[in-house]
């Protein structure tokens, strides 16, 4: 059998191993490609002390899960413009949200754990992702990632920092059937929340100014108490001055009814004050009996107290201090009602009160005295309308540069409580260039290991069938095989048969035992591989004492030349020198007319020239 | 319309189509050419013996004249088409120039967003800006790619990166094939920068329009003047915290300005013009102006009302507290410095009393704001109508308004030169085109294939169709 060599079985089916490899690898690239996901990553950190207590600014629990609330991703579909072409539970889905621990914080709190103290610490490090298809692509992934946090970081300061409104309540109140007063009172009551919240943002950041609006807070509420202090003013005057209304009878029904609402609700407060009272006197009492007041100035804490303890910015009233301010804000409540009362009787009075003009008439009238008798009523009424009209219009333009100052400000506020550690990066899911070039390298060891295996045992069947273990040669099978394989094929040029028989085989068989045949045949062969050498031949033994070699990039002479050198290695021969050999030698060599294998195998029958090798009639001579 | 329609697809779609196709016409046949030759070759191969086969590639014709000539003549074709085609893909680079750039903010601290690059917004206004005909905003956008030229990575610390410049790249299709690619390019990084800088950077809003102040009352144009003038301030005064030593090129300061303002304030409104209208009583509509102010210090009084209720119950609430329950407890603790003091437990009445200071600080602000307008009822009832004087409040109101606008457009100035100052243009743009190298690369490599097709063409025929 052949030797065990590995490049041998690889040289020929390589180029077929590569190009199959290299097929099957586009295809593995193919199959990753189209179902990789691309995913866009970006690392935020909350600022605020308290994150790293799990908490919010304003001391809620911190949920970061809000990233991909659904509040923040319908906003995020709306912006995009993919409503109807994404759910936004499927945009949900394709987040992540991964906490980043800081280790010297964790092993602290171990440590601390460890010693029975209590420490909190909750991550305030995140890596928020999105994945996206491949047929949706990096950018999309990276887009849909900013969108996200554009809008997460201007509605955690809108639910976390910023959080008093500055909405506009009056847009269009002139188009409802409100009383003038009553429309003045809402527009002056709006202005006033407006001023409150406007005055808490400054308190906040006295120089914040919107790029967008060019406007900061403080001129914003400088603008609404310049229309409150000119116009708001001037139009409440001239509607006391007219006594204008729409309505006299309502009004003062409206009015009356605020009052008797004051009676009541003084009645009731008047009663809680009572009973705060009793209370009050019913803790001291037992807090007196139980020991609890006997503390002196000398009292001191005996432990050393953390300041952040003492800082920490939670409510701190105790019960007692609780029944004061109850008792306090009941109070407070009755006596603004008092006030309040006050107020709707002045209104009553301007608005019954009778100039003398219309003699008296305006007491049993629905029509107030002004809109009987003052001739100046209706131009007043139509300046009250048109001036209501021009104030809507511009307090609602202010509340518009507002609420987008508001908005900016929300967005400034996020992204000072969140900062960005990484942007956003977009990587696959798998990279799909290092597992092709693995899929390459295991496919072509599967490949050259399977060349190998099947080489081996091609070698194997080929010694098993088709060798002949005699002489060690292909045997007649493989000629067989060899010329059914070249029938359709057409010869290369120097492609030289050479068939060699040994003629007296039987006579030698007969004469000499079997024995001396089979040690002949074996000369034979060891002769023919002797002289062939290196030419590119393939040896057969065709059984009877018949040889045939198939020599290619030769020609004719040179195989003659061996076949030559041959016969004189016989003649010379050492061993079985009393063995007259006869033999045969056929030569052929491809020509125009035998290009075909069976054509030049029968041309070398045909040009076949009998020898005899004597050494008897050698040695008498 | 139809007209103006067929017309721009004759003289711009069609043309920049044309070349594509031509282009791709010309691949095909070559390619085409290429698959007959290697067909022929392949089945016309067992027809001749491995000799024949080396001879006939031994003996080619490789330098044939009417393969070279065919070579160059399509390859020419080839170049003048390509060159059409890669100009229809161009990309910028936009990078940000301003320090809060590297903490993924914009100028103005909100957080920076890559993907407004190419909004709506920027590319309608691309469009407007470029009066580009044809074309919608989703049809544009869906050309236009952007991405960080470098980004980080989240595995760990030393991968995180702020990106701070972006690519943003331009191919154009079959709806956008008529537009000039590189002016394409050019207009949306310019209505970009336009957009950042009108969304991002400083702005100070004036109010441009001049108020009729023929028909204001002299009391509200001084409130009209405070506002404006508080405004200016406000402005000068946040500039000055982001840079109180950046001076201007004429030698100014937003605190020297600020300083100018301030002193006009007190000297020409508070003290000129206030004083000449309150010591002369002028009103444009007296009994009008003389009934607001009853009403305003009405309104005011039920205000004062309620804070001095407040008040008193707040000092009510003080004195309630029983003697025994007061008491506070001390507490050892140490500050931020690290020093250890003795701190006291807080109680209600502390908080009380706070409360109490500040009702009292609100009664006393709405008794003066009664006074004044007392003062000024008094004033105006006791006037009796001067013309001279009016005339001068009207000159000197005019003379203000004019100073104030001045001071107006010096603040300004100066905040602009300090945004130059700052952020260097805060956003900087470079336009790549077609690279000559990147054209020459195509070209030879289509020369090269074209000769290797020509030359397997002829060779194919060299083989003969029987054996």
């Amino acid at each position: 059998m052949k030797n065990f060599q590995i490049l041998r079985y690889l040289k020929k089916i390589l180029p077929i191993i590569v190009v199959f490899c290299l097929l099957a690898t586009y295809g593995v690239y193919y199959k990753l490609s189209s179902s990789n996901t691309y995913i866009a990553s970006e690392v935020i950190h909350y600022n605020d002390e308290q994150a790293e207590k799990g908490l919010a600014p304003t001391g809620d629990k911190l949920d970061v899960n809000e990233i991909k609330s659904s509040a923040v991703m319908s906003r995020v579909v709306d912006k995009m413009g993919l409503t109807g072409t994404y759910s936004v539970d499927s945009l949900i889905s394709r987040m992540d949200i991964t906490p980043i621990e800081d280790a010297d914080k964790v092993a602290q709190k171990e440590a601390k754990l460890e010693e029975g103290e209590e420490y909190i610490y909750e991550p305030s490090t995140f890596i928020v992702s999105f994945a996206a298809t491949s047929g949706e692509g990096a950018e999309f992934a990276r887009t849909v990632l900013d969108e996200v946090l554009d809008v997460y970081f201007e509605q955690f300061s809108q639910k976390y920092v910023n959080v008093a409104p500055a909405n506009n309540t009056i847009e269009n109140l002139n188009q409802n059937d409100y009383d003038f007063i009553e429309m003045m009172e809402l527009i002056d009551t709006s202005i006033e929340n407006t001023l409150t919240t406007l005055y808490q943002r400054i308190e906040q950041n006295n120089y914040y100014r919107s790029t967008e609006t060019g406007t900061s807070f403080a001129e914003l509420a400088d603008d609404f108490n310049y229309l409150r202090q000119v116009n708001v003013s001037s139009l409440f005057s001239k509607i006391y001055k007219h006594q204008i209304t729409k309505n006299k009878s309502v009004l003062i029904s409206d009015y009356t009814t605020r009052i008797d609402n004051n009676d009541i609700s003084n009645e009731k407060d008047e009663s809680l004050v009572e009973d705060i009272v009793t209370v009050i006197d019913a803790y001291v009492k037992k807090m007196r009996e139980s020991g609890n007041t006997n503390i002196s100035y000398e009292y001191i804490l005996d432990n050393l107290h953390e300041r952040n303890l003492q800082d920490y910015v939670g409510d701190q009233t105790v019960t007692y201090d609780e029944l004061i301010y109850s008792w306090r804000d009941r109070n407070e409540s009755k006596q603004h009602a008092i006030i309040d009362t006050a107020y709707c009787n002045y209104i009553l009075d301007t608005f019954t009160d009778c100039t003398g003009k219309c003699g008296g008439k305006c007491a049993s009238s629905a029509l107030t005295c002004s809109e009987i008798c003052d001739a100046e009523y209706a131009q007043a009424r139509a300046e009250v309308e048109t001036g209501i009209e021009t104030l809507l219009k511009e307090l609602t333009t202010l509340y518009d540069t507002t609420m987008k100052t508001n908005n900016e400000y929300n967005k400034y506020l996020g992204a000072s409580y969140i900062s960005v550690l990484s942007s956003a990066s977009v990587r696959e899911s798998v990279n799909v260039m290092l597992y092709t070039a693995i899929a390459f390298f295991f496919l072509m060891v599967l490949c050259c290991g399977g060349a190998i295996v099947l080489g081996r045992a091609g070698d194997i069947i080929n010694y098993i069938f088709y060798t002949d273990h005699l002489t060690e040669f292909n045997n007649r099978a493989h000629l067989d095989k060899y010329l059914k394989a070249k029938d359709k094929k057409l010869l290369d040029d120097g492609v030289v048969y050479c068939m060699l028989d040994i003629t007296n085989l039987a006579h030698i068989n007969a004469e000499y035992t079997r024995d001396v045949g089979d040690e002949i045949i074996k000369m034979f062969t060891r002769y023919i591989k002797e002289n062939f050498g290196k030419s590119k031949t393939e040896y057969i033994y065709n059984g009877n004492g018949s040889f045939v070699m198939l020599t290619e990039e030769s020609d004719y002479i040179t195989v003659e030349d061996i076949m030559r050198l041959f016969r004189l290695r016989l003649d010379e021969r050492e061993e079985h020198k009393n063995v007259v050999i006869e033999y045969k030698i056929g030569i052929a060599e491809t020509f125009k007319e035998n290009k075909t294998a069976r054509k030049l195998l029968s041309e070398a029958i045909k040009n076949k020239k009998s020898y005899t090798s004597d050494l008897n009639e050698k040695q008498t001579v | 319309m139809f007209t103006d329609m067929l017309q721009n697809l004759i003289t711009n779609t069609l043309p920049a189509m044309l070349t594509g196709i031509l282009q791709k016409l010309l691949l095909l046949i070559f390619a085409l050419l290429l698959l007959v030759a290697i067909v022929r070759i392949a089945m016309r191969i067992n027809n001749v013996n491995r000799t024949e086969r080396t001879q006939i590639f031994k003996t080619a014709e490789y330098l044939n004249a009417w393969i070279l000539l065919v070579c160059f003549v399509t390859t020419i074709l080839f170049g003048f088409l390509n060159h059409f085609e890669m100009k229809k893909s161009v990309h910028a680079i936009v990078s940000l120039n301003y320090s809060e750039a590297s903490q993924a903010l914009n100028s103005n601290g909100t957080r920076y967003n890559m993907a407004e690059i190419i909004s709506d917004e920027v590319v309608e206004k691309a469009i407007e800006k470029g009066a580009l005909e044809d074309v919608t905003v989703k049809q544009l956008k869906n050309c236009l790619v952007v991405y960080p030229c470098v980004q980080g990575g989240v595995g760990d610390e030393s991968q995180y990166h702020i990106s701070t410049e972006f690519a943003v790249e331009y191919h154009a299709s079959k709806d956008t094939a008529h537009l000039d690619s590189e002016n394409v390019i050019k207009l949306i990084t310019s209505a970009y920068k336009e957009y950042y800088i009108e969304k991002y950077t400083d702005n100070f809003s004036i109010d441009a329009e001049k108020p009729e102040f023929e028909n204001m009352e002299y009391m509200d144009i001084v409130s009209y003047f405070d506002k404006e003038t508080m405004a200016i301030l406000n402005y000068l005064y946040g500039m000055a915290g982001k840079n109180p030593s950046f001076v201007t090129e004429s030698g100014s300061t937003f605190n020297s300005i600020a300083g100018k303002v301030h002193q006009f304030k007190e000297t020409q409104l508070n003290q000129n013009l206030k004083s000449l209208i309150l010591q002369n009583g002028i009103a444009r509509e007296k009994n009008e102006y003389v009934d607001r102010l009853l009403y305003h210090n009405k309104n005011v009084d039920f205000d004062r009302q309620k804070n001095e209720v407040s008040y008193q119950l707040c000092n009510k609430a003080i004195d309630m507290y029983s003697e025994e329950m007061t008491r506070v407890v001390l507490v050892p603790t140490w500050d931020q410095a690290g020093k250890y003091y003795m701190g006291r437990t807080k109680v209600g009445v502390d908080e009380l009393s706070v409360m109490a200071t500040n009702f009292s600080n609100y009664v006393a602000s709405n008794e003066k704001e009664i006074m004044d307008n007392k003062l000024i009822i008094d004033k105006i009832s006791a006037n009796k109508k001067n013309e001279e004087t009016y005339a001068s409040a009207d000159s000197l109101v005019e003379s203000i308004y004019s100073s104030i606008k001045a001071f107006e457009k010096e603040a300004i100035n100066a905040g602009r030169e300090y945004s130059r100052h700052k952020m260097n243009q805060c956003v900087a743009v470079s336009i790549y085109g077609v690279s000559l190298m990147s054209e020459l690369k195509s070209i030879v490599l289509f020369a090269a294939f074209a000769y290797v097709t020509l030359v397997l063409r002829k060779i194919s025929k060299c083989f003969p169709k029987k054996a």
